[in-house]
Order: structure tokens, then sequence, then C-alpha cells
């Protein structure tokens, strides 16, 4: 999970992007979602220069039994898109 | 910030920036590079965004030339109008793109006629981003800046040579573009100094506003100082105005006559660092030792004052170029390994343990004993003891710092001065308005500017012949267009 596939969502008409990560430690990948955290911080730097907004983009950690968390989070991004202009590049 | 723009052409150009390997390399290693302590958090998050900013619009340039396929100098200034940006900015993202290949620069009477694009795709520009150890030992200036700038801490430059710890290298490619050796766009230089050509450019000497002769009137200054005390004084008013809360420059260290960098805290500190000292040492692998001081002075050779400029034109590391206010160069012809001048005072006739001062003139290396005896010889019998990778550089004094001071064109126990930049010049009328200082014209000394000039040009054309040798040979040289 790199910046450049968070930009190429949005570039693809995307709303908002959320990515879902593994807690710290308990990464299959061992340190997969330290990395994505990295890419997504900088991601929402890069969003806000360039006039997109970085509340377009967040990133969740949980873990496969939190499923009502996963559910809150999916609700915050669509309560977020709702408030937002939509992506005119659809 | 949140004004939800969603332009096709910059959404493009970001996606292609962030996967610029010099954005990318400090994105993935920033949990490593903030371990080292060598940068703060707000630093290295500025300049990745820097970074990010400079490739952004310069992928949106390259977009633009390509429509056509060229560009001449009026749309170029229209695109820099149209686009907020400075003439400077595009005009150095333009010679960026030409090392990388993406475009050729055709120059008439001196100015940018014209830009092409090549059939190369930025995708494919990441060899010219080397790590610094590319640039070839023969060519190395020994400057330190490679070493101080590198967010690792994996470059270490001793006794003029670079070495790189391949196990923490993250190929980010900035030791590269700092390098004074790797390219250089001596027209880029002459356009900062001179503030866009306000102030005149000599070909020999760079761009400056005021040539004078100077000497201390400090006794303490005047005790310890190489020729005019000049550099020493500078510091010495610029810690006593509160100008600056540090300096880096150069002191001899434990080891006689083997200088190392030094950074200085008080005007006390300034006498410590008085004084010329012919061994080449890497002062700005130092640099990060500068990281929480508000406003700093630079002494250095003109090869460090090249690398500091060239940090200042690619935007690096913005915060810490902020800080330096005071870039302040010394002449230099060559310097020597200090086994070199271990050598120099044995042909001399004396050594390394007798000697209380060395100093260069009227052709000749003169040693002063402590018994105050004084043994010389011709500089052409000493200088097979000089760094051969000197002769590649062209800047004899100093054409990239604010102010440039050194012996040449001026009577013993004065300084020549160079006034180069507003700033260098707040700093030497500070210290004159300080009483610290007596000066006299250039144009009214003898042998003056016409002497410094004259040296200037033997140094440039050596440099000219050494390059043209070593192209010769396909042996790699700096890129001083």
């Amino acid at each position: 999970m790199d910046t450049a596939d968070i930009l190429h969502a949005f570039r693809s008409g995307a709303d908002a992007v959320m990515i879902v990560g593994c807690k710290f430690g308990e990464c299959d990948f061992e340190t997969g979602n330290r990395t994505a955290k990295r890419h997504v911080d900088f991601a929402k730097r890069v969003l806000d220069s360039i006039g997109v907004g970085s509340n377009r983009v967040e990133m969740f950690f949980l873990s496969a039994a939190e499923a009502d968390k996963l559910v809150a989070a999916i609700g915050e991004m669509v309560r977020r898109v709702e408030e937002l202009p939509p992506n005119p590049l659809k | 910030m949140q004004d939800n723009t969603f332009k096709k052409s910059k959404l493009d150009a970001a996606y292609y920036a962030v996967q610029s390997f010099r954005v990318r390399c400090l994105v993935d290693s920033r949990e490593d590079i903030l371990k080292t302590g060598r940068y703060t958090e707000e630093n290295l998050d500025n300049m990745t965004m820097e970074l990010f900013n400079q490739e952004v619009q310069k992928f949106q340039l390259w977009q633009e030339i390509k429509k056509t396929g060229s560009m001449k100098w009026e749309p170029l200034l229209s695109y820099a109008r149209e686009t907020g940006q400075m003439v400077f900015d595009v005009v150095r993202k333009a010679y960026e793109m030409k090392y990388e290949g993406l475009v050729t620069i055709e120059e008439l009477n001196g100015q940018i006629a014209q830009i092409t694009t090549t059939a190369a795709d930025p995708a494919e520009i990441r060899p010219i981003y080397e790590q610094v150890s590319k640039i070839s030992p023969s060519v190395c200036s020994g400057c330190g800046m490679c070493g101080g700038i590198c967010p690792l801490g994996c470059v270490t430059v001793e006794n003029g040579k670079v070495t790189i710890d391949e196990s923490k290298c993250i190929h980010c490619g900035l030791c590269f573009t700092v390098c004074p050796r790797s390219f250089l766009p001596k027209k880029l230089v002459d356009w900062l100094v001179s503030h866009g050509e306000a102030a005149p450019v000599d070909v020999q000497i760079g761009s400056y506003l005021e040539a004078l002769s100077a000497q201390t009137k400090l006794p303490d200054i005047r005790a310890v100082g190489q020729d005019g005390g000049i550099v020493t004084t500078l510091l010495y008013y610029a810690f006593q105005a509160g100008k600056i809360d540090a300096a880096l420059g150069a002191k001899v260290g434990t080891t006689l006559w083997k200088p190392e960098p030094f950074i200085m805290r008080s005007k006390e500190d300034a006498l410590l660092a008085a004084g010329t000292k012919y061994a080449n040492n890497p002062t700005l692998s130092a640099l990060p030792q500068l990281k929480n001081y508000a406003t700093v002075a630079i002494v250095g050779t003109p090869c460090m004052m090249q690398a500091l400029r060239k940090g200042d034109i690619f935007k690096l590391d913005a915060k810490l170029w902020n800080q330096i206010k005071y870039k302040i160069g010394i002449f230099c012809m060559e310097s020597f390994p200090y086994e070199g001048i271990v050598q120099i005072a044995k042909q001399l006739g004396t050594s390394i343990e007798n000697a209380k001062k060395m100093n260069i003139n009227q052709g000749k290396f003169f040693i002063t004993n402590k018994d105050c005896t004084v043994v010389q010889a011709p500089i052409k019998e000493v200088t097979q003891y000089a760094r051969k990778e000197c002769h590649y550089c062209y800047d004899l004094t100093s054409e990239s710092a604010d102010i440039s001071v050194g012996s040449i064109g001026s009577p013993a126990g004065w300084s020549s001065v160079l006034i180069r930049t507003p700033a260098g010049k707040e700093l030497f009328d500070g210290a004159l308005a300080a009483g610290f200082l007596e000066v006299k014209k250039l144009a009214e000394i003898q042998p003056g500017l016409p002497l410094l000039v004259k040296i200037a040009g033997t140094k440039s054309n050596n440099s000219n012949k050494h390059i043209l040798e070593a192209s010769e040979k396909k042996q790699p040289v700096p890129a001083y267009k």
C-alpha cells in the first residue's frame, strides 16, 4: 500500500479513501501496517498541499474480530463523503 | 487546504511526484531518519514536502514543454507568471531536467534560448541521483557536505575521501544533489548571488557589490589573524551584536596543524578559529550540529560555499537554509592533505612542531617558526603536495558566498574583501560601524583587483584544462554548465 495508490484512487473518481489495517503488533506481515500508516500520513500532507484535503483519506486499525468497530469506521467515512462535495473526476 | 480542488493535472503530477524515488526514500525511511536525531521531525517533513512540491512543479513543467516539444524564453516567462512561480525556480527545474536527461537546453549569448524535451521518460531518471561515491574520488573536494546532509549519517568524509555505509544508505540521492562536484550550473549561482543580475557579474571573480581592502582594529584579533583578521572580526562582531548564535568553521584540533570542524558559540570562540589552515577539512559534515541554533554563519572554502549554494538552489532542508544567514567564503587556490603539509614543512627545512604561522603570498609558501625565523619556497615546488582533486575547481574567490575574504591583491596585514550580497553587506557594514575595521577601496590599492582577477583567471583556466583532459580520458568530471 503506497501513497501513489491513494492518489490513483482519487484520479479514478473516489470521493474518499479508507484503509483498514491490523493493530500494531498483530500484523501478519510484521510491519505492513506501519508502512501503510507512514504512507497514509504522507498522503494526508500531500492531499492538503494539492487542495484535495486530508480528511478524505483515513486509516483505521482493527482486528478481524472487531466487526462493530469496522462498521463504525465505515459509517465515519460515509458521513464525511456526504458532507463533502463529490469528486468531479468521476 | 480543504478547498476541494480536484484538478486532474495537479492530481496526475502529484501521482508521479510521490513515486519519485527522491521523495519515496525519505517517506519510507522516515522512522530510521528520525532515530538518528540528525533532522527534527519538522525539518524532515518540510524537506520531504518541499521535494514533493518541486517534483510536482517539475512534472507540470515537463508536461507543458511536451505539448509542443519545446519552449522558448518568452513562453517560459509567461509560464512562470501564470503558475505564480519565480522565473529562477522555473529555470532551475529546467536545469534539473537537463541533468536528468529529460530535456536539452540551448543558450544564446548566455541566456536560455530554448528548452526541448528528449525521448526519455521520468520513470527512467533514477540513474543520475546516485550516491555521492559515484562521483569518483578523483574529483571530490573534501567539503563534507554529503556527510552533513545525509539523513541517516551514513556518509563519512575523512582525509578528503568519502565512505558510505552501504548497510544504512537508502539511495535518496541528497548527497549527490548537494555535492559541488556533481553538477553545478554556474549560471544559476551567478543569478542567485547577483539577485537576478541586479549586481554585475565578473567572469573571473563572480558577482559582487563592492571590492575593498580591510584590516581589523582589534588588537586581540590582529595578533591571531592571518592577514587583516577580517573573517574573525566579522564573526566577533556578529556574536557581539547578537546577529548569530553560532558559527561553523575550522579550528586546529589535537594534532598540530590538522584542522577539524568547529562550532563557535561566542566571540571568544571566534578567536580560536583564526588563522588559515591549508590542510583539507570537511567542515560541512558538522552541519547537523547546527540544527538547534536560530541564526548561524558558516566560514569555508569556495567548494563549501558552492555546496551550501546548491542546497539553496535545490531547496533541500528549507529550515536549515533559513538559519544560515551569513556565508563567509575565503579565497582558495588549492588545499593539501595533512601529510602534504607535514612534507612541506620538512621540505622547507623546518617541522610542524616548529611552525607558528603559514601563509602563501607573492607566489611563495612561507612558514614563520616559533623562534621567528622565516623559511620559504616557491609555490611551484610545493604544489606537488596539493590535492589533485582541487584542480577541477574554477572558483578562487568563493563566488557563491555572501562575502569573500583573502590576501590576494592586498598588502601584508590587510585582506581583500568582496561584498557579494545584501547579507554580506549588512555584516561588513555593521562591523565597520562598530569601529572594528579599517577599510579602503580595492581600486585604490596595489596590486589590487587586477592581480586578483589574473590569479582567478589562472585557476579557472587550469580547471578547464583538467576537465578537458579528464573528459578525453572518459573520466568523471564536474558538470559546470
